[in-house]
Parts: C-alpha cells; sequence; structure tokens
C-alpha cells in the first residue's frame, strides 16, 4: 500500500478507534498510546493490506484486541489496585459536583457493563456500525450479537430507571 | 403526536431487543434530542445524548499516530546503518581471516621448497660421490679388454 493511501485510510479512522480503546481502557492516555500502537503496527505491514478485505474492520479488530491484552495483563496487577486507591479521594469530589450530570451516570452504567457489551453498545449505538461490521470485528454470530445488545442496552436502562426514580423520591 | 409516540415506544421495545435498523435507531436518536419527552421516557432521552455526545467526541491527531512523519534518517536510516556496520563487520574479519590463511599457506609452501631443495642437494652429492667411485672402478674394464684382446687376438695364432 503507497504511503499516501495508508494514510487516507487510517487518518480518519484513528478518532473512532481512540473513543473504542477509551471505551475500554478509560484512561484517555492509555487510549492514545493504543491507537499509536496499533497504527505503528498497520503501518509497518502496509505492504501486505492490500490483501486485507475490510480494512476499516481489521483496524478496529487490532485496537480491540490490543486493548483486551492490555486489561487482561493489567488484572493481578498490584501497583494498579494501589493506584486506583489513591485516585479515589479526588474522583469522590468531582463525582459529588458532577453527580446530577445524567452523562456521568450513562457512563458509570457503561463502565459496569462486561467487555463484550461494552464494545457491542460503543459500536452499533455510539460508532453507528451494521451489524455485519460488528460481527465482522468481535467474530460473532448474528444472534450471539443480538442477545449481547439486547442485555447491554437493558442494563443500561434499567440502571437509568434507578437513577431517574432516585433522582424523583429525593426532590 | 400521539401516533408518534406510540411509534417511538414500538421502537423502544425493538431497539431493548437489539433488533432495529440503523435508520430506526437515527429516528430514535433524533426524537429524544428534538422533543420534551415523557417523564418515563426521560432514562432514554439521557441515553441517546450521552451517546450522541460521545459520538462527537473529537481528538486532536497526536504526533504518534503518524509513523509515517517520523524523520527518516532517526528510524530507517539508524536501521539501516546497524545493517551497514554489521555487514562492515563481517567483511573485516572475513578478509582478516582469509589473509591469514594464505600468508600461512605461502610460509608453508617456502617451508615446504627449502625442504625439497635440501633433500635434491644431497642427493647429487650422494650421485656425485657414486660417480667417482664408478670410474675409478671402471679402470679396471680396461684391464679385462687387454686380457681378452691378448687371449682372443686372431694374431696370436
Amino acid at each position: 500500500m503507497e504511503e499516501s493511501a495508508f494514510i487516507s485510510f487510517i487518518t480518519p479512522l484513528q478518532e473512532r478507534l481512540f473513543r473504542v480503546a477509551k471505551r475500554l481502557l478509560v484512561s484517555s492516555q492509555e487510549a492514545q498510546d493504543a491507537v499509536g500502537e496499533v497504527t505503528l503496527k498497520l503501518w509497518d505491514k502496509r505492504d501486505s493490506l492490500t490483501s486485507v478485505q475490510n480494512l476499516d474492520a481489521y483496524a478496529m479488530t487490532m485496537t480491540k484486541n490490543f486493548c483486551l491484552d492490555r486489561l487482561k495483563s493489567k488484572q493481578g496487577n498490584h501497583l494498579r489496585l494501589v493506584h486506583v486507591n489513591y485516585e479515589k479521594p479526588t474522583d469522590s469530589l468531582s463525582e459529588s459536583i458532577e453527580h446530577r450530570n445524567s452523562f456521568s451516570i450513562v457512563e458509570k452504567a457503561m463502565e459496569l457493563l462486561p467487555e463484550k457489551q461494552k464494545l457491542v453498545v460503543q459500536l452499533r449505538d455510539i460508532e453507528g456500525l451494521s451489524y455485519e461490521e460488528i460481527e465482522a470485528i468481535l467474530d460473532m454470530k448474528p444472534t450471539a450479537l443480538r442477545v449481547a445488545l439486547s442485555r447491554a442496552r437493558k442494563t443500561l436502562k434499567e440502571n437509568l430507571v434507578k437513577h431517574h426514580a432516585y433522582g424523583l423520591t429525593k426532590n | 403526536m400521539r401516533m408518534d409516540l406510540q411509534k417511538i415506544e414500538i421502537l423502544i421495545e425493538k431497539y431493548l431487543e437489539g433488533k432495529t435498523t440503523l435508520k430506526e435507531e437515527a429516528l430514535l436518536g433524533n426524537f429524544f434530542q428534538m422533543e420534551e419527552v415523557p417523564t418515563h421516557l426521560m432514562p432514554y432521552k439521557d441515553l441517546f445524548a450521552f451517546f450522541s455526545k460521545e459520538r462527537e467526541t473529537a481528538i486532536a491527531p497526536l504526533k504518534q499516530w503518524a509513523p509515517w512523519e517520523t524523520p527518516k534518517s532517526s528510524l530507517r536510516d539508524l536501521e539501516k546503518q546497524w545493517w551497514h556496520s554489521k555487514w562492515t563487520n563481517v567483511a573485516v574479519v572475513l578478509i582478516l581471516f582469509s589473509g591469514s590463511f594464505f600468508s600461512g599457506r605461502q610460509y608453508y609452501q617456502k617451508k615446504q621448497a627449502e625442504i625439497a631443495y635440501n633433500q635434491t642437494l644431497s642427493a647429487f652429492s650422494l650421485l656425485a660421490q657414486n660417480y667417482q667411485k664408478a670410474t675409478a672402478s671402471a679402470v679396471y674394464l680396461n684391464e679385462f679388454e687387454q686380457a681378452k684382446t691378448k687371449i682372443y687376438n686372431p694374431n696370436n695364432k
């Protein structure tokens, strides 16, 4: 693949890759690094990319795998747990400020979803991809995708309903 | 409006089952963006507002996302230089090795020639000695000749 063709393929995609990476990794910094790594990997093998059928899906799959690997290697990482503990006090401050911000409520509800459901909602409801594309990216059967999507949306809805009910009784 | 709401409720059911098309989801998005929604639909308003906000999250392209902008001298050439120096080393080692091999061979050949020369020399001197002995003994052959002529001389008959 020519350098210019590669650039015009990856540049418009990077923002989307970043959003997906951020959904999984939460930290913006880590999501930036993930997009950088994936871009570099693709750049290094740009000569063989012409044989790939759906480049966008291919890049997205790479990003997803990279992030899931990251999360896996982070599990059982004691340092990270300590880090989270230290983050907590400042978090609760911003939490109280943002409490009425429904965005953060939805965001929290999203964070509670299992990884696969997070991805499904991100790719469908935020990125607006077709079912076929999501199936290709996540290597899922149509029924499995529909079930995951349905579960995720219902969970989100229930959490938001709870929040709204709470808000109503409080005021 | 009533009609619309009924349609929306049906779409929401479909949405929760994961069966809506992209078009229908866009319809829902639009509805929750523009209308004042009934209280029981407020959670969906939040949800769709969140989605559209996330979709618009913009981030300026970062330097680390553009590996093609890496100066050629810093990455590719370094790599090239490395190879270069590696092959140079290999060549130097080869030259040194073959050089010592050839000079060693030359020295060996010279030594061999010297030995052969000395051997030939001693062989020649041996030959010369034996030749002298041979010429000395050849004198006696004359005596035989004389004796023979004396005995077989037809004039003596």
